[in-house]
């Protein structure tokens, strides 16, 4: 099988830059980190430096979810001997036993992280984790709000929570969680996108309102937001006489949209 | 009733001629269900031939009461499959399920449209040639499905295709159940169409070789879903699915798979997947 850097003609230290890229912008495209990361590991690990711990930790991660667990052995193996008492490293641990479906012993590991140190969030986000994975969504959500209510600043916990209770169909609390995401975040057309979709399920003559000035307002922060013009689309010609925006004018920003696509 | 038994040349009521092939051998119970005439399209027409309403072919079966083997045949409840898949569809559906397998992925099924049935209702199986990918992560927000419906369903009507079915894979391995969203949509599709399915992937049978048929297939019946036996009669051509599906997992074709997600982040995205359909035709 022709290695990576055969197949794209690239040298080691665009691999590693790649990678860089790839655990800035929190992409899970593990199947791409992991052939990328083996081979830059066992061929250039020494050329690599200090950078070489962290590219461990992000191929380990990426070799659970393509079920590697050699690779993911490897790296972990490399890490605890470098870092030994490292509750970072032991968190992968951790994870890895999650992979295996090990989850009591997963869980009696992060209970150890948290007994040597309360507020290590990686942990407890790895046990409401093991608590989803189980199926477990009541307590999984009851374990995240009160992890909220510690650590309110907590983006990703409140994304997560806004998640699970969308596949829960409660969408009023989905709604709150989003809100909070917009507060904390008033120029991410994402949140503003998303929230509009909910409060649009959510339905109702007001909500339906909300919706349509959410998606505008996602719109007006990313005006190539496709979802935003699609739902102000579907809003559009609905709702009150004074505040109904013309449908035509819609169609014309998708039509110029999709010619600018295309 | 009266009917004449060719095996044992007695007149016995509950001797009811059930198939029309010309066999030797005359199975019984369940066995007798593989060989049933195909005109019959439904257990229950099935129970009717059987009490006698209507003979359908030339050989009978022994039973000693028309009670066991109707009871039989309500068990089994795929003396056929009404809605059946292609290899194309099979295949697109694994493929996004292993594109994004951190998440839960959901689809439409599509099947070509037929004529109006004719009058005595006995319509040809309804073959599902193609499936839509729709999204990928969190399936129960609205609008975009809205959006995604309404197109395809353009799409369908310019080429003469019908929304006939649902699929979705859920987020967890072991969880194969359909959930509200997969009963909500299929409540939908079956405003249009009144055999839609609803089909869920076993996650936990997902492998490269794809030996057989992964998925489970529910009906509407009473106002429940209810799973139907699945085997490779429900497909057009196993072995070819097969094959080919397996090989495209292999190539790793799914990187390439679009589904309405990837269409929303970037409209030059093709939802209708003509680089995957080709890649199948190739395979054929």
């Amino acid at each position: 099988m022709a290695s990576v850097s055969e197949l794209y003609d690239v040298g080691w230290e665009e691999m590693r830059d790649k990678l860089r890229k790839w655990r800035e912008d929190n992409c899970r495209n593990s199947e791409q980190i992991v052939d990328v990361g083996e081979e830059l590991i066992s061929e250039h690990g020494s050329k690599l430096g200090d950078d070489i711990w962290i590219i461990y930790e992000q191929v380990m991660i990426a070799a659970l979810d393509c079920s590697r667990d050699d690779l993911a052995l490897t790296c972990l193996q490399e890490l605890r001997k470098q870092f030994p008492d490292s509750h970072r490293v032991k968190r992968l641990s951790g994870m890895r036993l999650e992979a295996l479906e090990r989850y009591d012993e997963a869980n009696k590991h992060y209970d150890a992280i948290l007994q040597d140190d309360p507020t290590n969030t990686a942990a407890r986000k790895r046990k409401i984790s093991i608590l989803k994975a189980q199926g477990k969504s009541a307590e999984a959500i009851r374990e995240l709000n009160e992890y909220l209510e510690q650590f309110v600043g907590d983006q990703e916990a409140w994304h997560e929570l806004s998640e699970l209770y969308i596949n829960e169909h409660d969408y009023g609390k989905a709604a709150f969680c989003l809100e909070e995401l917009m507060m904390t975040n008033p120029h991410n057309h994402l949140y503003c996108e998303q929230y509009a979709e909910v409060k649009y399920t959510q339905g109702g003559l007001e909500n339906l309102e909300l919706s349509r000035k959410y998606f505008a307002q996602a719109l007006r922060l990313n005006n190539r937001n496709m979802r935003a013009l699609f739902g102000l689309y579907m809003l559009a010609g609905r709702g009150t006489k004074e505040n109904k925006c013309s449908v035509k004018a819609v169609e014309e920003m998708l039509e110029s949209m999709q010619i600018t696509m295309s | 009733m009266g009917n004449h038994c060719s095996v044992c040349s007695a007149t016995n009521q509950t001797c009811v001629p059930l198939y029309s092939s010309n066999t030797s051998e005359i199975p019984l119970g369940r066995e007798a269900l593989h060989w049933v005439d195909p005109h019959v399209q439904h257990p229950l027409q099935l129970l009717l031939f059987v009490l006698g309403i209507k003979s359908v072919g030339d050989r009978s079966v022994h039973c000693n009461e028309t009670t066991t083997l109707s009871k039989a045949l309500l068990e089994a409840d795929a003396v056929h499959c009404p809605v059946r898949g292609e290899k194309k569809a099979y295949c697109k559906m694994l493929l996004h399920a292993a594109k994004y397998p951190h998440c839960a992925v959901n689809g439409l099924l599509v099947a070509e449209k037929v004529k109006e049935k004719k009058k005595d209702s006995h319509s040809a199986p309804i073959l599902c040639v193609d499936c839509v990918p729709l999204f990928h992560g969190t399936l129960a927000l609205a609008p975009m499905l809205e959006v995604a419906l309404t197109l395809i369903d353009t799409w369908c009507k310019e080429n003469r295709y019908v929304i006939a079915g649902y699929y979705q894979a859920n987020e967890r391995t072991k969880d194969f159940r359909p959930n509200q969203v997969a009963e909500k949509v299929a409540a939908r599709i079956s405003e249009n169409f009144s055999e839609a399915a609803i089909v869920m992937v076993d996650n936990s049978r997902l492998t490269m070789s794809c030996f057989e048929p992964i998925v489970l297939i529910y009906d509407h019946h009473e106002n429940k879903w209810k799973s139907r036996d699945v085997n490779t009669d429900c497909f057009e051509d196993w072995l070819e699915a097969q094959k080919i599906t397996s090989a495209l997992l292999e190539g790793r074709s799914y990187e390439n798979l679009i589904d309405f997600d990837n269409h929303l982040d970037d409209l030059r995205n093709d939802w209708t997947n003509p680089v995957i359909n080709k890649s199948v035709l190739d395979l054929c």
